[in-house]
């Protein structure tokens, strides 16, 4: 048996893995940056900012992700902004991530009774020392577990990146086992895809267990 | 500044306060006196926690003026009523100890970090020094042996007792408790209301807002009987409460007379 495809494909396929890293590191990012601001917004005194944040996440979160991509890819250079595939990838994966954070984040400040910050502010506290000390080391001990699983989440969305023909992993790998199906009589595409499969799990695997740590911790 | 034991801690002058529309205290006057334990009953929405919660002025207020150990609550002093601002609001809760219906502990904090949390974090003192205070008060309040627990893990009547200790720990002039004792199982009440005992017998200022009947008639100096956001009625226990000079407050004593 000739097993000199090997080589080749696991060289493609590293990659397209560093496009799969690069790709979840910086919709992550945006993820959580906007996610985190748009939740916050949800504790406003204002209503009409709530109504607008409720807005925001109720319809990321009633897309699929792949809808996104694919409206941000085809939308955007419609008015005027030409985007790569990346770009295009990025602003999506964020968008739909930062829904989930943001509604991860609006629960976690809710979820604080109010009483907490009375109880802090009648023993003299200042606000700042009232939100240091007091209201945000609760609110990030419920903020994490989900957070962390929506990392996982995004981490897989971003394999969808292919369709608008991003070079990510699985991009890669249905490049090679097309070259391969062509080239002669088997495409390999089990082994292949298995190798795909097992990537993303040596990726997301240890945040499951992360999150499921810390959800344990939570529960002091 | 020098002070008398006839200098009054708390003194409330004609206070109004409304939520909205709602006017839920229609002029209140109230002196407080160092070493004073006031028991303040009166029937369920009468503005018993609102009068509470504006002395250490968690709530604020349309007219009248409160002091606290001189200080002004909440307003400038004078004719212009201008707000404080938080910083000196702040300053004068150091001063004023607030125990709640439900405790309120962190609950991601330790006991005993409970307890420093206002020293190490307000009065900026030491560490150490404030864990040994805080150990004493512990012990003083009969939780030692629980310091390094977290408040999850203790009882009802437990955590209500840390939570007077971490009032304590500040040191205040005078303490504010408001129905401590409602949410705890009956045969946990007991225990807090010792401690409540003690402290009033080692000379702390205390206003109380209580249903406690019992607690009212054998530890108030005073009883002050508050509904629809007034005082009715106020007097020695002994006597107010034996003979209510008003219907509002013999009714009122009637229906809880079961405590
Ligand atoms: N934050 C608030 N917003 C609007 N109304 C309020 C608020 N807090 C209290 N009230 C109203 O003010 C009135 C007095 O409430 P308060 O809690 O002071 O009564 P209370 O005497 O402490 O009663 P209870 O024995 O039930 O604790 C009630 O009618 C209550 O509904
Ligand atoms: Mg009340």
């Amino acid at each position: 048996m000739n097993e000199a495809w090997i080589g080749p494909v696991v060289a493609h396929l590293g990659r397209g893995l560093l496009v799969t890293l690069w790709i979840s590191l910086l919709s992550v990012v945006v993820a959580t940056v906007v996610g985190i601001a748009v939740g916050s917004l949800a504790t406003s005194p204002k209503p009409a900012l709530r109504a607008v944040v409720r807005g925001y996440v109720t319809l990321f979160r009633g897309i699929p992700s792949l809808l996104i991509l694919l409206c941000v890819f085809f939308a955007l250079p419609q008015i005027g902004l030409a985007t790569g595939p990346l770009t295009a990838s990025v602003i999506g994966l964020g968008l739909w991530g930062s829904a989930n954070i943001a509604e991860a984040a609006r629960g976690a400040l809710f979820s604080i009774s109010p009483h907490q910050g009375e109880a802090a502010r009648a023993l003299g506290m200042s606000a700042r020392a009232t939100l240091r000390d007091v209201l945000l080391p609760q609110a990030a001990r419920r903020f994490l577990p989900p957070y962390i699983g929506q990392l996982t989440v995004l981490i897989h969305a971003s394999a969808l990146t292919s369709v608008v023909g991003v070079s990510d992993i699985l991009g890669s790998a249905r490049q090679m086992i097309e070259r391969l199906a062509y080239m002669g009589p088997d495409s390999h595409a089990i082994l292949i895809y298995g190798m795909v499969l097992a990537v993303f799990f040596a990726i997301c695997y240890p945040l499951t267990l992360l999150a499921d740590y810390a959800e344990r911790r939570l529960r002091v | 500044m020098t002070s008398t034991a006839s200098d009054p801690i708390v003194s409330v002058r004609k206070l109004h306060k409304s939520f909205d529309k709602l006017e839920v205290l229609k002029g209140i006057d109230l002196d407080v006196r160092r070493g004073e334990v006031v028991v303040v009953l009166g029937p369920s929405g009468s503005g018993k926690s609102t009068m509470l919660r504006c002395i250490n002025f968690l709530e604020t207020f349309q007219s009248g003026t409160i002091t606290v150990d001189g200080r002004p609550v909440g307003y400038e002093a004078g004719d212009h009523r201008r707000p404080l601002g938080e910083a000196r609001n702040a300053k004068v809760r150091e001063h004023v100890g607030m125990v709640f219906q439900s405790y309120n502990l962190f609950p991601h904090r330790t006991v005993i970090e409970n307890v420093m949390m206002g020293p190490v974090k307000v009065k900026k003192v030491a560490r150490a020094l404030a864990r040994e205070k805080g150990m004493a008060l512990l012990a003083k309040v009969g939780m030692d042996h629980k310091a390094d627990a977290y408040p999850g893990q203790l009882s009802g009547g437990q955590q209500q007792r840390v939570a007077i200790a971490r009032s304590l720990a500040m040191e205040p002039s005078v303490m504010l408790f408001d129905e401590v004792t409602s949410a705890l199982d009956p045969e946990l009440v007991g225990e807090v209301l010792k401690v409540m005992r003690g402290l009033a017998q080692e000379g702390m200022t205390m206003i109380v807002v209580t249903h406690e009947m019992g607690f009212a008639r054998q530890v108030a100096d005073r009883v002050v009987f508050m509904d629809g956001g007034v005082i009715v009625e106020e007097g020695a226990p002994g006597d107010i409460m034996a003979a209510p000079k008003t219907e509002r407050f013999g009714n009122f004593l009637s229906r809880n007379l079961d405590q």
